[in-house]
């Protein structure tokens, strides 16, 4: 065999081009909020071997964080394992090297809306947000519910400052280059 | 020969002819031996009622699988033997003055209310007792009385009472024959002038019920590798049979988890233990030694093996091949156990396929990452002796200086500087023994 890096391979035996890999990808997750111990990352698989989703699917955290440090950008961004965390900080409680996963796949998330990947699930949820000023809107079962449990009845959102925010943070220009499920531009 | 009640005084040594070695495991031995050959006097300290450390309870040693015992057995007698060495077990070193050359030691020798001339060790006694306690020795899983010996190799060969659980019924007192029994002995605090001391306190365990997902302490089915030895030791609480605690049956499939205690920054242990990738890989193959006809299937789960010494690899390919101890790359996730039969489900992923495991076996055996003993902090304080951030002993210099602590005339080996397999422990106790002899042949002067 010659020894050439054209092709290098994973475990899983996928080829891994180099025009995929993009060498600061992890650098550019390390440097934001949060992402600081990416690079610690030892891949030893404790993440995924408590992660109650990677239980019943084939998610592993372990595997999204391989894929970063690997530099393989578009298909980490653009793949349904980052939607799959359910955001339960096991893996972040457990981890050994303080990597804080949940942490990471929120970066992820939001690089990946930005490109226009975001999931169609939560793409709905933020609109929701947008309109209602809550995530899940408030209905007449709610109410009834509520009052059933003695609860005081649910306060109007403060849209006015919602709105502000929405604006002030970028959160409206992100969801208007989306159409439908679809990036439009 | 002291007569019993006697003070005794250690006005005799003189510090240029004497060392104190601090801690009786393989390297603090070594560290002995190796001092008295050169016919100077050794006084060595050991706060247990015994020589013999860690070593002592281990079955077989990697990667030879030697019997642990026959290598050891005859290195305690030579201690206890040797002309110039003086054994002082059962004591703690409390207060440390002078300097090289002339160091004053303040020993405290804790009551073992035993004239240690008188006991030949016979254990008549021992019958009489009506107290009995988990065996420490045994780690807490076979029993002992109050007047006792931890292991049969007990050195020297002299019982102790342990005042704490002893309830002064006098029945030893009169069963012994030799009227070695002293209830009403006192601890007594002596001063030793030594010119060189060799620290040899070696480690403990980390305590793995601190890993709640890991089941220890929880399920009865999950041990540490410590117990594991002693059940697999023909000395030990079970005569040697490899068996699970919840029915006593021989275990048909066993998972070693590696890497707890270690390797953990979140745990506060960011280093890696060395010893226990090998002393798992060892427990795994004499599994299918000691019960072949029993043991169908011994997996060990690692995050890294580090298989590092001489014969190591080699040993962890016949693991592998002549054995058949499967190795999984996955650090484990979580253990849950199975109501109806007590075995234990290992959830692991692999991460060289990306398989995610949840494997049933009868007993898992987790491998602990080892601390410097809890009481090293206040005797390196004693001795002003620095301490790294992982606990263990600062040297001098790691490349050069591997055995010189940062105050001059006294010596680190073994465990106490950092964790060691028994190869590199005794290879420290020997080099700790050449760099103390220096200082007593120099006078002190470095
Ligand atoms: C499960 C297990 C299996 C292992 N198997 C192997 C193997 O197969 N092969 C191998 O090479 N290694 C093996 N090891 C490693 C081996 O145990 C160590 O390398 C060895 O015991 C180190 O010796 P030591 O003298 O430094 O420390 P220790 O054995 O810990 O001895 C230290 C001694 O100092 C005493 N002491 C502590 N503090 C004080 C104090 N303040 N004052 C006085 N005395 C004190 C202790 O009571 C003890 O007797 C294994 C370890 C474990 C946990
Ligand atoms: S994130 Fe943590 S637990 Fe997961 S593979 Fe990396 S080091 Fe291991
Ligand atoms: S936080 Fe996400 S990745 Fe981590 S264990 Fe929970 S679901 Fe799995
Ligand atoms: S005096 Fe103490 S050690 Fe002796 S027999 Fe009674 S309880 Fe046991
Ligand atoms: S020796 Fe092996 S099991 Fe122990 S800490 Fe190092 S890598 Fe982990």
């Amino acid at each position: 065999m010659g020894q050439t890096d054209e092709v290098r391979t994973q475990r899983d035996d996928i080829p891994i081009r180099d025009e995929d890999v993009e060498r600061t990808f992890k650098y550019e997750v390390a440097h934001q909020v949060g992402g600081e111990g990416l690079l610690r990352c030892l891949k030893c698989g404790a993440c995924s071997g408590g992660c109650p989703v990677g239980a019943v699917t084939d998610y592993r955290p372990r595997k999204v964080l391989g894929n970063v440090l690997l530099g393989l950008k578009d298909l980490v961004l653009s793949s349904d394992d980052i939607w799959m965390c359910a955001a339960c900080f096991t893996c972040e409680e457990r981890c050994v090297q303080e990597v804080n996963f949940t942490d990471i796949v929120t970066i992820l998330r939001n690089m990946a809306v930005k490109q226009g990947h975001a999931a169609r699930g939560y793409l709905e949820m933020a609109r929701t947000v947008v309109a209602y000023g809550r995530v899940v809107p408030k209905t007449f079962a709610v109410d009834k519910m509520r009052a059933n449990l003695e609860l005081p009845p649910l306060q109007d959102p403060a849209m006015e400052e919602l709105t502000k925010i929405i604006q002030a943070s970028g959160f409206d220009k992100i969801l208007a280059l989306y159409k439908g499920g679809d990036k439009t531009q | 020969m002291t007569i019993a009640g006697d003070k005794v005084t250690y006005d005799h040594l003189l510090p240029s002819e004497t060392a104190m070695v601090i801690g009786g495991g393989v390297a603090g031995m070594q560290a002995a031996l190796d001092i008295a050959d050169q016919n100077y006097r050794v006084v060595l300290v050991e706060k247990s009622p015994s020589i013999g450390g860690v070593m002592a309870m281990l079955d077989k040693t990697f990667p030879t699988l030697d019997c642990s015992a026959c290598i050891l057995t005859p290195r305690l007698s030579e201690v206890a033997r040797h002309p110039n060495i003086e054994l002082l077990t059962y004591s703690e070193v409390v207060g440390v003055t002078g300097k090289a050359g002339d160091f004053r030691v303040k020993v405290l020798r804790k009551a073992r209310k035993i004239d240690e001339e008188k006991c030949s060790g016979c254990g008549d006694c021992v019958p009489h007792c009506p107290i009995e306690v988990p065996n420490e020795f045994d780690q807490g899983l076979g029993f002992r009385k109050a007047i006792y010996i931890g292991f049969p190799q007990n050195t020297p060969l002299v019982y102790t009472i342990d005042s704490e659980n002893c309830i002064r019924c006098g029945m030893c007192e009169k069963a012994c024959v030799r009227e070695a029994v002293m209830l009403d002995a006192q601890d007594e605090e002596v001063e030793i002038p030594v010119g060189a001391i060799v620290v040899a306190t070696g480690y403990e365990l980390y305590d793995v019920s601190k890993y709640p997902r890991l089941g220890y302490g929880k399920y009865r089915n999950v041990i540490h590798a410590l117990e594991y030895e002693r059940i697999i030791n023909a000395a030990g609480p079970t005569g040697g049979h490899l068996m699970r605690f919840s029915d006593g049956k021989i275990p048909r499939s066993i998972g070693f988890v590696q890497c707890v205690g270690a390797r953990d920054l979140h745990k506060g242990v960011p280093n890696c233990s060395r010893i226990c990738c090998m002393y798992s890989i060892k427990n795994a193959v004499m599994a299918f030694e000691l019960a072949h006809d029993h043991v169908k299937d011994v997996t060990l789960y690692y995050a890294d093996l580090r298989a590092f010494g001489k014969g190591f690899e080699e040993f962890k390919e016949m693991a592998k091949t002549r054995f058949g101890v499967k190795f999984i790359r996955g650090r484990v996730g979580e253990v849950n156990e199975n109501p109806e039969n007590r075995n234990i489900r290992v959830r692991v992923e692999n991460t060289e396929s990306g398989e995610f495991l949840e494997n049933e076996h009868e007993l898992v055996v987790i491998s602990p990452g080892i601390l410097p003993p809890r009481t090293l902090r206040a005797l390196s304080n004693q001795m002003g002796l620095q301490l790294d951030s992982d606990g263990f002993i600062s040297v001098e210099h790691a490349s050069i200086y591997p055995v010189d602590t940062t105050i001059p005339g006294i010596y680190v080996c073994g465990c106490a500087e950092s964790p060691k397999d028994i190869p590199d422990s005794v290879a420290a106790g020997s080099a700790a023994a050449m760099r103390a002899s220096i200082t007593l042949a120099k006078g002190g002067v470095q």
